[in-house]
């Protein structure tokens, strides 16, 4: 059992991993603030921030890959057999229940939709690094890049939304705690989870 | 109401450039009925976790 377990505290999230949250959530906001502030008619410099900081999101999203595919249990968040026979009736769950591993599958693909396409976006803009080449792909190519960067964008309002209404949730005010401080007491750990599925004292 | 946005090109062809922005109200909406939708339930179905002991 680890210390803070010991302690009367179980540990949730570790240091690096609400750093890494907490820079997705300013990153994402910065997004989409510089993306959709202009269309709305707040006109700004927008483009500089906006791709400065999708690079910044880039590199944390990679760094999240590569720590939860080999150093967190990946299994935390998929779905498994016990979230899908107890669908709708689980009053403790594993570390995640269904309804975060799937808002977080759902959140995943448009983020890297946003990524991918982002990317292949900075070809069509001059930066310090490298000049516009407008020419990677046919106007209708470029039409489809755009495209999934627009709708994984708009879609990420309404995730945003639904994200910050459950965080604000008093009966969910025991995770949105430990996103800032790491942990939660064991009462609510215990009121919450099944130990089964979620050994508070393994990582990830 | 528009799924994309278009521009015409050199040739005349209409070519999409993008998703059509006149949409951001409805992903807005879509995730206002969500929440009001949980809300609503959980006033209804209060949660076990959350029931007087």
């Amino acid at each position: 059992m680890s210390s803070h377990a010991a302690g009367g505290r179980v540990e949730r999230h570790k240091l690096v991993d609400r750093i890494y949250h907490w820079v997705m959530a300013i990153s994402i906001l910065t997004l989409m603030a510089t993306a959709f502030l202009p269309i709305l008619g707040w006109k700004f410099e927008w483009l500089e921030i906006h791709w400065i900081t999708g690079l910044v999101l880039t590199v944390a999203v990679a760094f999240h890959i590569i720590r939860s595919l080999f150093f967190q249990k990946l299994m935390n968040m998929v779905p498994d057999g016990k979230n899908i026979a107890s669908l709708g009736m689980e009053t403790r769950t594993g570390k995640y229940n269904l309804a975060q591993k799937l808002y977080h599958l759902a959140v995943a693909v448009l983020v890297l939709c946003g990524i991918g396409s982002g990317l292949l976006m900075l070809r069509h803009i001059d930066t310090p690094f490298w000049k516009r080449d407008p020419y990677w792909f046919t106007d209708h190519g470029w039409g489809v890049v755009y495209s999934l960067h627009d709708f994984a964008a708009m879609a990420l309002i309404t995730m945003v939304m639904i994200h910050v209404y459950f965080a604000l949730r008093p009966d969910e005010w025991h995770l949105t705690r430990s996103m800032f401080r790491g942990w939660m007491t064991r009462k609510e750990y215990q009121d919450h989870f099944d130990p089964k599925r979620w050994n508070a004292s393994d990582e990830g | 109401m528009e799924l994309f946005r278009y521009a015409t090109s050199a040739y005349g062809e209409r070519e999409i450039i993008g998703g059509s922005f006149d949409l951001i109200q409805y992903f807005f909406l879509a995730g206002l009925g969500v929440i009001l939708a949980h809300a609503l339930f959980k006033w209804v179905v209060p949660s076990p976790n959350n029931a007087a002991p």
